[in-house]
């Protein structure tokens, strides 16, 4: 045989038939229908009753037969929640059955090479929509946003692994751009077939490198990108006798012949048009998506006028001015205001409290209420307010207080003020 | 191998590293005899980007007069193939012994905004391991396979693609170690320039790529035999010589004293002073002192702990040379003017970090 290509020398022997078959049954119960309502919203509805389904089976599989907890069904849309692993399991087993019935109703002798390059086909498409969500949330920064004034308020410390990979990744827009751009380029080359090892190859890099840090940051979905780094593993293999023939046996690799799924030029010309309209449809899709996120947001910052750091200055409750005790558990050392309405006070033992602010539209008054607690409320009327101070006085809790804060510079923070430098005279500190 | 030096970029990137080594070698031998290396301390790295922009030119403007032989190519390639191995091994031994990305608890203790870019970067490979430990066994296989007659080129590209990711991050966190990290960039496209073409027939043009690693007409046996033995001689050299250097910087860490951890100076005033707020004595005898207007002081201190006395002091004076009391998480000495300072121990959440693979291990245990 003078090619390789990947339909050319498939065995169609009773195993590789029934492993098509399971992977099949597999990923159009797994894969089916999210892109596509992911990608034409109006559709989302049409498939609830298909989404109802899954909701129902899997706590039900999980909870009557392999005894788990509470399988709540609002986790469908989750990352690695007890239901996805339960639905992995499940999808796992009715693939398998479902391809022992097809191997018992199907047995005539015959090749599968138009179902496997139509089954390669559509992870090829499933894989690239998916990717290219991400790649666009990086390029345009509304995935890893920079980080906020909590976060950088928050020592290292006292951060999770994945807030710290959200922060590390939020404070570079280039290295956002790079990664995503990576995502975009490798998710387009795999949806032409003269590209399509390269760009499963990059894909490969890219999502290992994710995989990897999902799995040592503790971000939550471990599951999925676990599953799209196997079928880009999955596009690059298709390639593999060749790959290993020259990276790793220094054989000679034969030339590759590709597989023709259309006999008339007419319905290859009719293909490539709808090809091209779909990459359109979904690099501006995801564009405007992502621009419209990344508008709402800044809009939603303008409408805090309250928002920033401010020091504590003085601190007056029930009339007695409290001295600022690093020791001290009432008084506080810092507020923090950020956008949309949400408040973090730090005391001066460096503990920090989570409340809800509201400014009234006069901008007069504001209350702050705890986290968690809606019948905590504390009344404060805005006395001064302008660029540095802001001082309100009212109740809290029982006692009367009255706060006098001065607000921080942010660019005072080296991370918000270093920018970028070519030449670096001094070492890390 | 040795027919496809006639691409440009093949002899172009052997003529620079020619001219680079000789470059290098014309400006220290010209510090050595004129000024016996007394400006090389100083101006050393100017020097190298120097060599590098000289090396660059002078490849260029002769990319095409050079005649070189098969053998000298063989031998350009293995000195090039030994200083990435090296530079792999010693970069990967750095990860795995917690050199590189070490979190002090000071650093630890201080919010994210007040970091550095860098910092920021070394941070965030600093809080886990297992994450660095895999891009160090890269590395580590990269660098070693590189010797490899079979795999040279695919460790050449893992090696490359490792290196162009740590590039990046060179670039937007602005670290120091941008122009060794290029070079190395430069020196693996060096490696895979002959094979460019099959690279593109075999993940572009899908066309017959033959095979990629020629046998060397140029040795006989014995010469071959040699040369692999020389070969697995320089990669144990290289890991002993890493490990070396490596172990010397993290011993100290490896010994903290009594006092190692953060103190809260109690009952501290909170005033825009220079009064001290906390203390960070760290593994390697630095100690950090954070004043009251969070500006942090870099200081080292000595413990003398058969006599309880205390020595801390910074560039310009002692801080503190006093007798100590502890007393499990209260520590008391007296600075200078006879200012006691009284100080509590507490902790600094560290996200579970494991630091290096001594620590690993023995958790793992």
């Amino acid at each position: 045989m003078d090619y390789t290509n990947y339909t050319g020398y498939v065995n169609w022997g009773l195993k590789n038939k029934i492993a098509l078959r399971f992977f099949i049954i597999f990923f159009v119960l797994l894969a089916f229908p999210f892109m596509i309502d992911a990608y034409i919203p109006v559709l989302s509805k049409a498939f609830d009753w298909y989404y109802d389904i899954y909701k129902t089976a899997v706590p039900w599989f999980g909870e009557k037969i392999l005894h788990t907890t509470y399988i709540d069904p609002g986790d469908f849309y989750g990352g690695d929640t007890l239901f996805s692993y339960v639905m992995i399991i499940l999808l796992f087993i009715v693939a398998f059955t479902g391809a022992a019935i097809w191997s018992i109703i199907d047995q005539k002798p015959r090749n599968y090479n138009h179902l496997l390059y139509w089954f390669t086909l559509s992870i090829r498409y499933y894989l690239a929509l998916i990717i290219l969500m991400y790649g666009f949330g990086k390029v345009i920064q509304t995935q890893f946003p920079y980080p906020n004034l909590f976060k950088l308020n928050q020592t290292f410390g006292t951060q999770l692994p994945m807030g710290l990979l959200w922060s590390f990744m939020g404070f570079s827009k280039s290295y956002n751009f790079f990664t995503g751009m990576a995502e975009v380029v490798g998710a387009l080359l795999i949806l032409f077939r003269r590209t399509l090892t390269i760009g499963a190859l990059i894909l490969v890099t890219v999502l290992s490198n994710v995989v990897m840090l999902n799995f040592c940051y503790d971000v939550s979905v471990k599951l999925y990108s676990s599953l799209e780094l196997t079928m880009a593993m999955f596009l690059a293999g298709l390639d593999y006798k060749r790959l290993l023939n020259v990276f790793f046996k220094n054989k000679t690799a034969l030339p590759l012949v590709e597989f023709k799924p259309f006999s008339k030029p007419t319905y290859f010309f009719i293909s490539r048009i709808i090809k091209w309209l779909l990459i359109v449809y979904v690099l501006f899709y995801n564009y405007k998506e992502n621009a419209a996120y990344l508008a709402s947001t800044a809009e939603i910052t303008k409408k805090q006028p309250l928002r920033g750091i401010y020091d504590v200055e003085i601190f007056v409750l029930n009339n007695d001015t409290i001295a600022p005790l690093t020791t001290d558990t009432i008084r506080w050392r810092k507020l923090i205001i950020e956008y949309p309405n949400r408040a973090q006070i730090k005391l001066m033992n460096d503990s920090t409290r989570g409340y809800t602010v509201t400014l009234d539209n006069t901008g007069k008054s504001l209350v702050l209420m705890r986290n968690g607690d809606t019948l905590q409320k504390n009344y404060f009327k805005v006395v001064k307010h302008n660029i540095n101070l802001l001082q309100f006085k009212g109740n809290w809790k029982t006692d009367s207080l009255t706060v006098t804060l001065k607000k921080m510079d942010e660019n005072k923070y080296l991370l918000n003020s270093r920018g970028f430098n070519w030449i670096n005279e001094t070492l890390n500190r | 191998m040795i027919d496809k030096y006639n691409y440009t970029a093949q002899r172009v990137l052997t003529n620079w590293i020619i001219f680079f080594i000789v470059s290098l070698t014309a400006y220290l031998l010209f510090c050595y005899l004129v000024t016996d290396f007394a400006y090389v301390n100083t101006t050393d790295k100017y020097a190298y980007q120097a060599a590098v922009a000289i090396a660059l030119i002078a490849a260029l403007l002769t990319k095409s007069s050079l005649n070189l032989n098969e053998k000298l190519i063989y031998y350009i390639r293995l000195s090039v193939k030994c200083t990435l191995c090296y530079l792999l091994i010693y970069y990967s031994l750095s990860k795995l012994m917690g050199v590189m990305f070490t979190n002090s608890i000071s650093e630890l203790d201080a919010p994210l905004g007040a970091a550095r870019p860098i910092t920021l970067c070394w941070r965030f490979f600093g809080a886990n391991w297992q994450f660095m430990a895999i891009i160090a066994a890269g590395q580590l296989l990269a660098g070693i396979f590189l010797f490899s007659k079979k795999y040279q080129y695919f460790a050449a590209i893992a090696a490359f693609l490792l290196l162009a990711f740590i590039f990046v991050l060179d670039i937007f966190y602005i670290t120091h170690l941008l122009i060794p990290v290029s070079m190395m960039l430069l020196l693996c496209l060096y490696l895979l320039t002959p094979v460019w073409s099959s690279i593109e027939n075999v993940l572009l043009n899908k066309k017959q790529v033959l095979p990629f690693a020629p046998a060397l007409t140029f040795f006989n046996k014995k010469a071959k035999a040699i040369n692999v033995v020389l070969i697995i001689f320089f990669i144990s050299l290289s890991s002993f010589i890493s490990y070396q250097r490596t172990y010397k910087m993290i011993a100290p860490y490896l010994r903290p004293t009594i006092l190692f951890g953060g103190w809260k100076v109690k009952s501290a005033l909170l005033l825009s002073d220079s009064s001290w707020s906390k203390l960070y004595f760290e593994e390697d005898n630095t100690c950090v002192i954070k004043l009251q207007n969070e500006t942090l002081l870099y200081a080292t201190f000595s413990l003398d702990t058969i006599f309880k006395k205390i020595s801390i002091k910074d560039e310009n004076s002692i801080l503190v040379n006093s007798a100590y009391i502890l007393q499990t998480d209260k520590l008391s000495f007296t600075k200078p003017g006879n200012d006691t300072v009284l100080l509590q121990k507490f902790t600094i959440p560290n996200l579970g970090i494991q630091k290096n693979m001594f620590n690993f291990f023995k958790n793992e245990k």
